[in-house]
C-alpha cells in the first residue's frame, strides 16, 4: 500500500507520518534522503537518527538511487522526503539531470518490498516567487510537481497535512 | 477559539465577517484586545520554540485567530526563511490543537478541517 503525505513546512507531516508508520507492520524503516552537506544537514541527520532509533525505526540513509535499495525484510517504510530525493537526483556534482523517472522508479521499487510505504513530499509550486526563480529552480519545481502528481495517481491514499490535521485527498485510512 | 488559515487574500477576514464580527472587532495588534486577531504570522518574530509556544498560549485566548499559510512554495535558501516557515507552521499546529474549529479558506471557500462552525454560512 502506498500512502502519500503532503503539506507545507511545519505542517506536521513528519510527526504524522512517523506515528502512522509505527502503527503499521514492523520492521519500520526510516529512509532518509537528506544529504549531510551544508545547511546544518549533519546535525539534522544526527538528531533524526537518535530520534528514530528511540522510536524503533531502522534508519537507512539514501540520498539517491532508491531503485538500488534492498530492504533486509518486508515491513513498513517511511521515505522522507521526495523534495530532497528529487534535488539529489537532479543536481549531481555540478551536473543537471531530469529526476522524474529515477524518483518514480525508485519509489516503485521500494513499494514492492514493503507491506506499506509512506512517502512524504511538499508542495513547492504554490509560490509567488516562482516566476522570479532561476531556470534550474523552476525546472526543479516543475519536476517535483510532476512527481507528486504521478505518486498521487499511484497512491492508495493521499493526505495533505494542514496545521497538523490530516486532510484526506484520496482513498482511505491505512488501517 | 476558531482558527482560520489560508493564503494571502484568500477570504479569511470575509469569513470572520460572515461569522458576525465587525471590522472594528478585528485587529492585527495583540494589544488592541479585539475578539478577532489576524495576520498572526507577523507576530512570529522569535523563532525559538519556547517563544512560539508562549505566543500560541496567548492567541488561544482569542475568539478567532487568522493566520496566513506560509509553508508552501519554494523552500527558502536562507536559514532565516526556513525557520520562519517552520515556526508559523508550529504556531498553527499548536493553535489547531486548542481550537474548537479549524477552517482553511481556499478561493474564499471555507473548508472545515476540525470541529464545526458555530453557525451556518
Amino acid at each position: 500500500m502506498l500512502i502519500l503525505l503532503t503539506g507545507g513546512s511545519g505542517s506536521g507531516k513528519s510527526v504524522y507520518a512517523e506515528d502512522l508508520c509505527l502503527q503499521l507492520p514492523a520492521p519500520h524503516y526510516y529512509i532518509a534522503a537528506l544529504q549531510t552537506e551544508g545547511d546544518g544537514g549533519a546535525e539534522k541527520i544526527a538528531y533524526n537518527r537518535r530520534l528514530h532509533q528511540a522510536q524503533g525505526f531502522i534508519t537507512i540513509e539514501r540520498p539517491r538511487d532508491l531503485a538500488g535499495l534492498v530492504l533486509p525484510a518486508r515491513g513498513t517504510a517511511l521515505l522522507e522526503c521526495i523534495c530532497h530525493l528529487t534535488a539529489n537526483e537532479m543536481f549531481v556534482d555540478g551536473a543537471f539531470y531530469n529526476p522524474v523517472d529515477k524518483v518514480l522508479a525508485g519509489v516503485a521499487a521500494l513499494a514492492k518490498q514493503c507491506t506499506h510505504l509512506l512517502v512524504v513530499t511538499n508542495d513547492v509550486g504554490s509560490d509567488g516567487a516562482y516566476a522570479q526563480a532561476d531556470e534550474l529552480t523552476q525546472a526543479y519545481v516543475r519536476a517535483l510537481g510532476q512527481i507528486n502528481a504521478a505518486l498521487a495517481e499511484r497512491a492508495d491514499a493521499v493526505y495533505e497535512l494542514v496545521c497538523g490535521i490530516p486532510v484526506l485527498m484520496k482513498g482511505g485510512a491505512a488501517e | 477559539m476558531i482558527l482560520i488559515v489560508g493564503g494571502e487574500a484568500a477570504g479569511k477576514r470575509t469569513l470572520a465577517a460572515k461569522l458576525g464580527y465587525s471590522a472594528g472587532q478585528m485587529s492585527s495588534d495583540l494589544a488592541a484586545e479585539t475578539p478577532v486577531i489576524f495576520g498572526v504570522e507577523q507576530l512570529v518574530a522569535d523563532y525559538d520554540r519556547t517563544a512560539v509556544d508562549a505566543l500560541a498560549r496567548v492567541l488561544a485566548q482569542k475568539q478567532v485567530v487568522i493566520c496566513n499559510e506560509v509553508g508552501c512554495g519554494i523552500i527558502p535558501m536562507q536559514e532565516e526563511g526556513r525557520r520562519f516557515r517552520k515556526s508559523v507552521g508550529r504556531l498553527c499546529a499548536l493553535l489547531a490543537e486548542e481550537a474548537d474549529c479549524v477552517v482553511r479558506v481556499v478561493c474564499g471557500l471555507p473548508q472545515v478541517i476540525k470541529g464545526e462552525l458555530p453557525k451556518q454560512i
